[in-house]
């Protein structure tokens, strides 16, 4: 499709194709926004592409992405070290930590267990929680993957895995829209899933 | 409720029409391949956001057109208000007033539809299947619980499959997990089925009685899953391990449930005539009409895809005579319609509608 436009424009139609939620239209329309912009602020746009890319490090203790390792939550003495909410994804933390009500460290999995997209227990940050466990003083382990089928499958297989005498594990409550992200949840709702968490 | 207008813009052969419906009996009349069942399809997707035709969205849209719309106006007691559809990218995404609803999360489901087409004629001799369409897609409307339980165990039943699939054997762990999923999401449904079919069952004997003129039909749930508890599910699935490790496929659970008819002691899977099949579609659909006029919504439209001609004149009779008072909007390819007097009437050509009323 993009054959017909001259090669620079072409091959950057592709890249930006290449996002999560591009289509071919999409990029199309993209690409003729960046070159309509004058090369100061594209080159901001690269800066930002580029720096970002170089400066931010995975966490390795939490695996969440920071500009540090270990990162800032993970460093901060003030935080309960025996409370470890554990999360799909970076946005997660993200919209908890908006909320300002959650003082405890996280764990990021980077997805769920999805046998349809191949995604097993290995292909998350799994054996990471259970070094962890072993490791650090935590009490209470709360799951907080989203309430749909691949992130309650997801929250019982670590229910099972880490099921230990002197560990509370708990599962968020279901106050979240059936389906519903955890990431696009307002600050209330996510406030009344975490107190309303319940054990396992 | 009443659907008022519809219109369809790059809908199949539909470039862009409005239609108006009368609030009783409205026709298109045609030859066949000239576009009726579009319209029918139309109405149907607005309700259930599911065509009866086909799983894949991407095959409504006009040939050369990145999207398809429908929009329709729907009438109360209450009020009136606008529901939409619009099919892109293999998705179908609905709104009302301007706010999109995904399937099987409408809050309200004040808007439903039955639709009978010749495909279901012979449902009650076919394949189990035909039998589970007609549940979801039909009685299913009555209740948001059954239709999220439905999507919720069509989900787990994909992932069990894919995890039993890719390996030969499972790691324990992980199948234990996916077992339990199961074994939520199967009792659910199967729960919800039960009792809707508990529901169903005076409506439809008592219409197979009226149609037939003899002794009521009654109609039974086979679970596939015969179980009070998770615990029991449990144990029912691990009497099937070793098969389903064999065949790498879920062998129990809702997917394999059943629906019987009887008429006196007998099966109708297994000894129906025709003309008795037809009768027990035909109380079927009526049955599932009267069901949903005691929800919410209120009556359903009835949607008569080309089975007229299907029908004896009893049959024909007593089936549009049972719809008064129902909204129903039928395609045919004769012109008169057993002597009932449709409302409106339109004759339908190559994706293009004229009406006279
Ligand atoms: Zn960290």
């Amino acid at each position: 499709m993009s054959a017909r436009f001259p090669e620079p424009v072409a091959r950057l139609i592709e890249e930006l194709a290449k996002l999560p939620g591009i289509g071919p239209k999409s990029a199309q329309r993209l690409a003729y926004h960046l070159l309509n912009q004058d090369e100061a602020s594209i080159r901001r746009l690269a800066d930002a592409l580029v720096g970002a890319k170089q400066r931010v490090v995975r966490c390795n203790v939490c695996q969440n992405i920071a500009d540090r390792d270990p990162c800032e939550i993970c460093s901060d003495t003030r935080r309960d070290k025996t409370t470890l909410l554990v999360v799909e994804d970076a946005r997660d933390v993200v919209a908890i930590e908006r909320t300002a009500e959650y003082r405890g460290l996280y764990h990021v999995l980077g997805g769920t267990i999805s046998p349809m997209e191949g995604i097993g227990p290995e292909q998350l940050h799994v054996r990471e929680l259970v070094a962890r466990l072993g490791q650090e003083p935590i009490a209470e382990v709360i799951l907080a993957t989203d309430p749909d089928v691949e992130g309650d499958a997801t929250a019982l297989y670590i229910a099972r895995l880490v099921r230990r005498d002197d560990l509370k594990v708990t599962r968020i409550a279901r106050g979240l829209p059936v389906g519903g992200d955890i990431d696009f949840a307002d600050e209330v709702t996510l406030v009344r899933a975490l107190e309303g968490r319940q054990a396992f | 409720m009443i659907v008022e207008t519809l219109s369809l813009e790059s809908w199949r052969n539909v470039a862009e029409v409005e239609v108006a419906f009368d609030e009783g009996l409205t026709l298109f009349t045609g030859p066949n391949a000239q576009g009726k069942t579009n319209l029918l399809e139309a109405v149907f997707l607005l309700a259930t956001g599911r065509s009866h035709r086909t799983a894949r969205p991407d095959e409504l849209i006009a040939f050369g057109r990145q999207r398809a719309y429908l929009r329709a106006r729907i009438r109360r007691p209450s009020g009136e208000y606008q529901l939409g559809a619009r099919i892109e990218g293999g998705r179908v995404v609905r709104q009302r007033e301007g706010k999109l609803f995904r399937r099987g999360q409408d809050p309200l489901g004040d808007f439903a539809a039955v639709l009978f087409a010749p495909e279901d004629l012979l449902a009650f001799k076919g394949a189990p299947a035909d039998r589970r369409r007609l549940l979801d897609l039909d009685v299913g409307q009555d209740s948001l619980a059954y239709r999220q339980s439905h999507q919720r165990y069509g989900h787990v039943l994909r992932q069990r499959n894919a995890l039993l699939r890719s390996y030969e054997r499972p790691p324990q762990e992980l199948l234990a997990t996916w077992n339990s999923a199961w074994a939520g999401a199967a009792l659910a449904l199967t729960h919800e089925r039960e009792r809707l079919i508990e529901r169903l069952q005076p409506h439809f004997a008592a219409r197979s009685a009226e149609i037939s003129g003899g002794p009521p039909a009654t109609l039974t749930y086979e679970p596939s899953l015969k179980a009070a508890d998770p615990q029991q599910a449990l144990a029912a699935l691990a009497e099937r391990r070793e098969e389903e490790l064999r065949r790498r496929t879920s062998l129990l659970g809702p997917h394999r449930d059943d629906l019987r008819a009887e008429i006196g002691d007998r099966d109708l899977r297994l000894y129906g005539s025709q003309g008795e099949q037809r009768t027990v579609l035909v109380a079927f659909k009526l049955a599932t009409v009267s069901l949903l006029a005691e929800g919410a919504a209120g009556p359903p439209v009835l949607l008569l895809d080309d089975v007229l001609s299907e029908l004896d004149q009893d049959r024909r009779r007593n089936l549009l005579l049972a719809a008064t008072g129902t909204q129903t909007i039928v395609t045919t390819t004769e012109s008169s319609l057993a002597g009932m007097q449709p409302g409106r009437t339109y004759a339908v050509r190559r994706g293009e509608y004229v009406g006279t009323w």
